[in-house]
């Protein structure tokens, strides 16, 4: 039995040398001391093999983490290694302790002479002065800084940089340095550079052009004024049979050219976002009675009917550009009139809506003409475009009414809509949001007045009037006109004699040209009003000019003159507008 | 409430038992080792007609502050107020599916005033984990759950489970308790440290696992046993594994039922999922006996009352660990509650209850898991 006891105990038992007696005794004993002993070594050489076993795992687990931190590192040095740009690392006192290759490339400097020291000896400005203070390191209020600067390489030059720095935080929410990039932006920037120069080339090509087309359409209307009045006047002074075919050709031919001068003028206007918007009170029915006088007779003449319907709760007056709207109409009703053989041309309005301020106007303008095929609808919008190239030579026109209408839409938040059917007719039709105005209807008076004078072409007959004009053939125009008109007249071939006249003489009035050698008008209008003859403080100057922009218009008033009457001139339009002056002057 | 214990070394000493009152309930704990236990039990029904009998086979009988061997250990309790219902459910009859047999037994026991299922099951051919989940699936949260599984000293042959007058195996047996007044503490602390690298399951089917980290799980095992790989699955419960995956934030101590050398698998006492993490475990007597200490106190804190009866379920594995030492770790419970408590149960091959009061039911291995009963 006690063989086969643990070797520890069986040791023990030796030494102590007990009685037989006492060792059958204590048997039970020594049995568990002898278990325990036994599981004792069992357990100790169990957890030796769990040691053993997980000091292998371990030490395997280690050289393998230890691998794939070397290929891991490995890789990302190779990816460092090859990037263009510059990525680096920045303890918190502002010194690099990592550069990649691309430092040296970029800046020329070695990276090892680098690392460690701080990134303002390397970086420096136009001045060759640290840039110290790229980044507040004492104070680091930031997560991310992205900064583009020039600044100086180790051959001397100069690189245009984007700098872009990102705040390492450690877990538990410490800096514990900065991680960024450098980009050469050197490139970007000449080109950025060059691409402003261009641009600001191109907008002086622009401009130049824009002034070109201006100041040519400026002067082709004044000799046009002179070709436009004489065909008038030759009209009126009863030419024979054959030669009057020829005269209302040139007429037409005249008015034609001034139309389409007249829309370059605008058009080019529009798309050099010249143009301003008038915001005056205004009557809309004077714009369609203006309307309907305008096309009566040439809807007369192809036996068209030519109807104007107004909605019966549109009011009388409204605030807005009514030049402007004119224009579109005018330019709608006469493309409707051209392109209809038979049938009806129709202006309509409609009151969509009432806001507080705003009213909401439909205008539809519906004609039974050729149409418009669907392929070309879009077409016909575009400048010097119309359906068929066959068009213009049947119907004529510039192409540039319609471009010039839409354009004025859309800058009147609007936009023109059009319904066509080949053989049946087209509708063109928009909306817009119109001011209410305050102000009473005033066009019945003046409806009156011209129904009354129009005919009575003694209404002039005796009126004093001075016209201020520098170019002979506008002189003789004019001449013929008034003589005809038989009124008594002087011509003043610069502002200064036409100063002199007026402080002489009393006129009715004066017509002043604007631009004049010597002294041109807007001086000699202030001129005559600042002198010391009374009589001239009230007198009605008003302006003859080929320029209709707003700034002129606004710039009047400045000068003391009462409003401008366009060049050239329609003949009976200038009768109209000067016998309402002096009647206006009359009744004051 | 009203109790008696019994030590039963002989079937004779069914004759001596010396009760003044009649029990509602016979808490049978049995050694496989102990001669005549179906006689024992059936004598037991008959003597008392109106006594409910539950209790199932052991690796060792807890009865005050012995561990024993070849004995049942016999507590009678009599509750004041508190109702009783015992059912059973056939593994056999739910095709094995440890989900639904604890669904089924839910189902039977489920009533407006149960308070706590004390379960004991089988303890070989059950899926503790399933039969948690199933337990608990349609029931109200706050009925709570503990219990354990048969032992067979540590054999892994043969368990058995004793319900009404029958000793059954592959089967379950639940006891119901009903009623405002009982006061139920429980708490599950193990006391082993994990050792080693993390260790990914990368194949596992319930709670058979293949392998881990891309190799064969037994092989793997087997390597740490060394020279004691000759006596698995026994010397496995030396050797449980920590578990964690996405239900469990606390890792859970999952104990080998048996081995495959075929397909090189180990079947555990619970789910092993794909995708958890485990790492091997190692066992220290001092710090097993600190575990079983601090379940207690966890326990005892759980309710003011003062505790009149706990079950101590601990794990085989733990026994094995602690040898001669075994008693130590009843003694250490026992200290904590005082005199006053009678204190019953078994050596176990899985227990149930949750860590504390505040965490759901779960079934453990290599824990000291104690209910305590007052009213």
């Amino acid at each position: 039995m006690i063989n086969n006891y643990h070797r520890l105990l069986k040791r023990q038992l030796k030494k102590i040398d007990l009685d037989d007696g006492i060792l059958d005794l204590i048997a039970p004993l020594l049995h568990q001391v002898d278990e325990a002993y036994k599981a004792y070594d069992c357990d100790l050489e169990q957890v030796e093999n769990v040691l053993e076993k997980s000091s292998q795992e371990l030490f395997q687990t280690n050289q393998q983490l230890k691998n794939s931190v070397e290929s891991i590192s490995g890789q990302l040095s190779k990816v460092a290694g090859n990037i263009k740009d510059v990525i680096f690392e920045m303890d918190l006192n502002g010194n690099w302790s990592y550069l990649n290759p691309a430092w040296r490339k970029l800046t020329g400097y070695k990276v090892k002479d680098c690392l460690g020291k701080p990134y303002y000896q390397f970086l420096k400005d136009e001045h060759g002065n640290d840039y110290k203070n790229l980044i507040d390191l004492k104070t680091p209020n930031f997560k991310t800084i992205s900064k583009s600067f020039k600044s100086q390489i180790i051959t001397g030059e100069y690189n245009w940089l984007d700098f872009s720095l990102k705040v390492i935080m450690s877990e538990d929410g410490n800096i514990e340095g900065y991680i960024g990039a450098i980009v050469d932006i050197s490139k970007i920037k000449e080109t950025e550079l060059a691409l402003i120069e261009a641009k600001e080339k191109e907008s002086m090509a622009n401009k130049a052009k824009d002034e070109f087309l201006t100041t040519m359409s400026h002067e082709i209307r004044t000799p046009l004024n002179a070709v436009i009045g004489i065909s008038h006047l030759l009209l009126l002074e009863n030419p024979k049979l054959e030669q009057l075919e020829n005269l209302s050709t040139l007429k037409h031919s005249s008015e034609h050219l001034l139309c389409l001068v007249n829309d370059i003028l605008d058009f080019n206007k529009i798309a050099s976002g010249q143009l301003e918007l008038e915001e005056r009170d205004f009557s809309l029915n004077q714009v369609l009675n203006g309307l309907r006088s305008i096309f009566h007779n040439t809807a007369k003449e192809k036996d068209i009917r030519l109807l104007i319907k107004k909605d019966t709760s549109l009011p009388k007056t409204f605030i807005g550009d009514s030049t402007r709207l004119s224009q579109i109409l005018t330019n709608l009703v006469s493309n409707a009139i051209k392109f209809t053989e038979e049938g009806k041309v129709m202006v309509d309005i409609e009151v969509l809506g009432v806001e507080e301020d705003f009213y909401v106007l439909e205008f539809v303008i519906a004609d039974t003409g050729i149409g418009i095929p669907e392929d070309k609808k879009d077409k016909i919008f575009l400048s010097f475009a119309q359906a068929n190239s066959d068009t213009t030579r049947k119907y004529g026109g510039t192409g540039l009414g319609l471009a010039i209408c839409k354009r004025l839409l859309e800058i009147m938040d609007s936009d023109l809509k059009l319904e066509s059917q080949v053989g049946i007719g087209s509708t063109f039709s928009f909306k817009l949001k119109l001011q209410k105005s305050s102000m009473m209807d005033y066009q019945e008076d003046m409806d009156t007045f011209d129904a009354k004078s129009i005919h009575d072409q003694d209404n002039l007959k005796g009126a004093r009037i001075l016209v201020a004009e520098d170019n002979k053939v506008n002189i003789m125009v004019i001449e013929k006109f008034l003589s005809k008109w038989q009124v008594d007249f002087d011509i003043a071939e610069n502002g200064l004699i036409a100063l002199n006249m007026a402080m002489e003489n009393t006129y009715d009035m004066i017509l002043m040209d604007l631009q004049m050698p010597v002294m041109n008008g807007f001086e000699a209008s202030k001129a005559i009003r600042d002198s010391n003859n009374p009589l001239n403080k009230v007198i009605p100057i008003y302006a003859l000019s080929a320029s209709t922009g707003m700034d002129i218009k606004n710039q009047l008033g400045e000068y003391g003159i009462d409003g401008l009457i366009c060049k050239p001139f329609n003949p009976t339009e200038l009768f109209k507008t000067l016998t309402s002056i002096l009647q206006q002057k009359y009744i004051q | 409430m009203k109790i008696y214990q019994h030590k039963i070394l002989h079937l004779e000493d069914l004759d001596h038992l010396d009760l003044d009152f009649v029990p509602d309930v016979f808490f049978l704990f049995a050694s496989p080792t102990f001669i005549g236990t179906e006689e024992f039990v059936s004598k037991l029904a008959r003597k008392f007609e109106n006594t409910n009998l539950i209790g199932c086979s052991t690796a060792g009988e807890i009865l005050g502050n012995e561990v024993l061997d070849s004995t049942i250990a016999l507590t009678a309790v009599k509750f004041e107020k508190t109702k009783l219902r015992i059912e059973e459910v056939d593994l056999i009859s739910c095709s094995l599916d440890s989900f639904e047999a604890g669904k089924a037994i839910s189902a039977k026991l489920k009533g407006p005033d149960l308070r706590h299922i004390f379960v004991l099951s089988d303890g070989l051919i059950v899926n503790g984990a399933e039969l948690v989940k199933g337990l608990h699936a349609d029931l109200d949260k706050s009925v709570s759950i503990t219990g354990g599984l048969a032992g067979d000293c540590s054999n892994f042959e043969n368990t058995f489970v004793i319900s009404g007058n029958k000793v059954a195996s592959k089967k379950i047996v639940a006891l119901g308790l009903y009623g405002p007044e009982l006061s139920i503490g429980f708490a599950s602390k193990g006391g082993w440290d994990s050792f080693g690298i993390e260790r990914l399951v990368t194949k596992s089917t319930n709670n058979v696992l293949y392998e881990l980290d891309g190799q064969p799980a037994l092989e793997l095992y087997k390597s740490f046993l060394g020279d004691m790989a000759k006596d698995l699955p026994g010397s496995g419960l030396l050797f449980p594994l920590s578990m964690r995956d996405e239900d469990n934030q606390i890792p859970v101590v999952r104990t080998i039922l048996s081995v495959d050398e075929k397909n090189g698998s180990l079947t555990f006492a619970g789910n092993i999922p794909q995708g958890s993490y485990v790492r091997l475990m190692k066992a220290n007597i001092d710090r097993i006996i600190g575990g079983a200490e601090q379940s207690a106190i966890t326990a005892k804190n759980s309710t003011d009352d003062q505790h009149q009866l706990a079950f101590l379920i601990s794990c085989v594995g733990r026994r094995l660990v602690m040898k001669q030492l075994v008693e130590e770790e009843v003694e250490a419970v026992n200290e904590v509650f005082g005199n006053d408590i009678y204190t019953t149960g078994f050596y176990s091959y899985g227990e149930i209850a949750p860590f504390d009061k505040f965490s759901p039911c779960t079934l453990h291995n290599q824990t000291m898991t104690i209910t305590t009963f007052s009213e």
